[in-house]
């Protein structure tokens, strides 16, 4: 499974919902913070996509927003980059 | 939430196998909706459009498991009523275990909170979604002896106004119905002249009906009442 594919596609479903500014797909494109074009919200709604994504690919659900992912230094919700590599370690 | 079949809404209810739960089952089944429900035990209730979990809502992969089945099944949550709850004997705080307060907190505050994690996860799909957390008129009326449900119960539904705020913006609400004393197998353990003597405290003095929360519900999770949340809905008049 190409994780960076799954993150890719999650944002053109969250896009679809964006109004004005909507998230580029590249690694360097910052997910949550000042920075995001993402609200709280819409961050919840992009994890939940993900997640799902995941689990219709591989059969099993993976909880991204988990107990180790908010104690890690470097959230990984800090970028695309930070969280594909995340997935990545959970899978 | 009366509907058509070809606009059928997805109900999730737990603690279904008796009491409030069961009652609300088979209302909305009535209605035309899909109901999943959960409880620790089995479900008699035969009906196509109902779905049981025979499962232990104070534990999370038990819920996650009934989440995978709605994803799979309908992509989708409309309704979430959080009914499941135990009331631990009348104890003076003095008294109170530890296992039984955890075991009240998992299954009146954690259960509840992990249930609309999931279902906010899945309803900000359709941009819309109605959350019900069932609470207790116990709340106001701060009775002597039931510092551990009552103090559960406040705990959810503080929660339950502050999710209200973080959720609005992708359609979906938070409410709470607080009933009155219903004849219920939850309410029989409770010592019948306290139960009196806090029903006196109320404007209707009388033990509630199932058909009071009902109707409750049915306004909060109307379309219409998109406006609708964050509010405590107390029946009896407490």
């Amino acid at each position: 499974m190409n994780i960076l594919n799954v993150i890719f596609d999650a944002i053109d479903e969250v896009n679809l919902g964006l109004d004005d500014v909507k998230m580029e797909k590249n690694e360097d494109t910052v997910i949550f913070g000042t920075e995001s074009v993402l609200d709280s919200m819409d961050l919840v709604h992009f994890i939940s996509l993900i997640e799902e994504k995941i689990e219709d690919e591989s059969g099993n659900y993976v909880s991204i927003a988990d107990e180790n992912a908010m104690s890690l230094e470097v959230s990984p919700f800090k970028t695309v980059k930070t969280l594909n590599e995340y997935i990545k370690t959970l899978l | 939430m009366k509907n058509s079949s070809s606009e059928k809404k997805v109900f999730l209810i737990t603690g279904t196998s008796r009491g409030i739960g069961r009652y609300l089952v088979e209302y909305y089944l009535n209605q035309g909706n899909y109901v999943v429900g959960c409880s620790r035990s089995k479900s008699n209730l035969v009906n196509d459009s109902y779905t049981h979990f025979e499962k232990d809502v104070a534990i999370e992969a038990d819920i996650l498991e009934i989440f995978k089945f709605i994803r799979k099944q309908y992509q989708r949550i409309d309704v979430l009523i959080n009914n499941a709850a135990i009331n631990p004997k009348i104890l003076v705080a003095g008294l109170l275990s530890y296992k039984m307060i955890e075991q009240t907190y998992k299954i009146n505050v954690f259960s509840p909170m992990i249930f609309c994690r999931e279902a906010i996860k899945l309803m900000c799909r359709k941009k819309f979604g109605r959350i019900i957390n069932i609470s207790s008129m116990a709340v106001k009326h701060e009775v002597l002896g039931e510092s551990l449900y009552t103090s559960s119960k406040s705990a959810l539904t503080a929660y339950t106004k502050v999710i209200s705020k973080e959720i609005n913006t992708y359609g979906i609400t938070a409410n709470i119905i607080a009933p009155s004393a219903i004849p219920t197998d939850l309410s029989a353990n409770i010592d019948q002249e306290a139960l009196q003597e806090v029903l006196s405290r109320n404007a209707i003095k009388s033990l509630g009906e199932m058909k009071d929360v009902s109707t409750a519900i049915d306004f909060v999770i109307s379309e219409d009442s998109s406006s609708i949340t964050g509010q405590v809905i107390y029946l009896g008049g407490v």
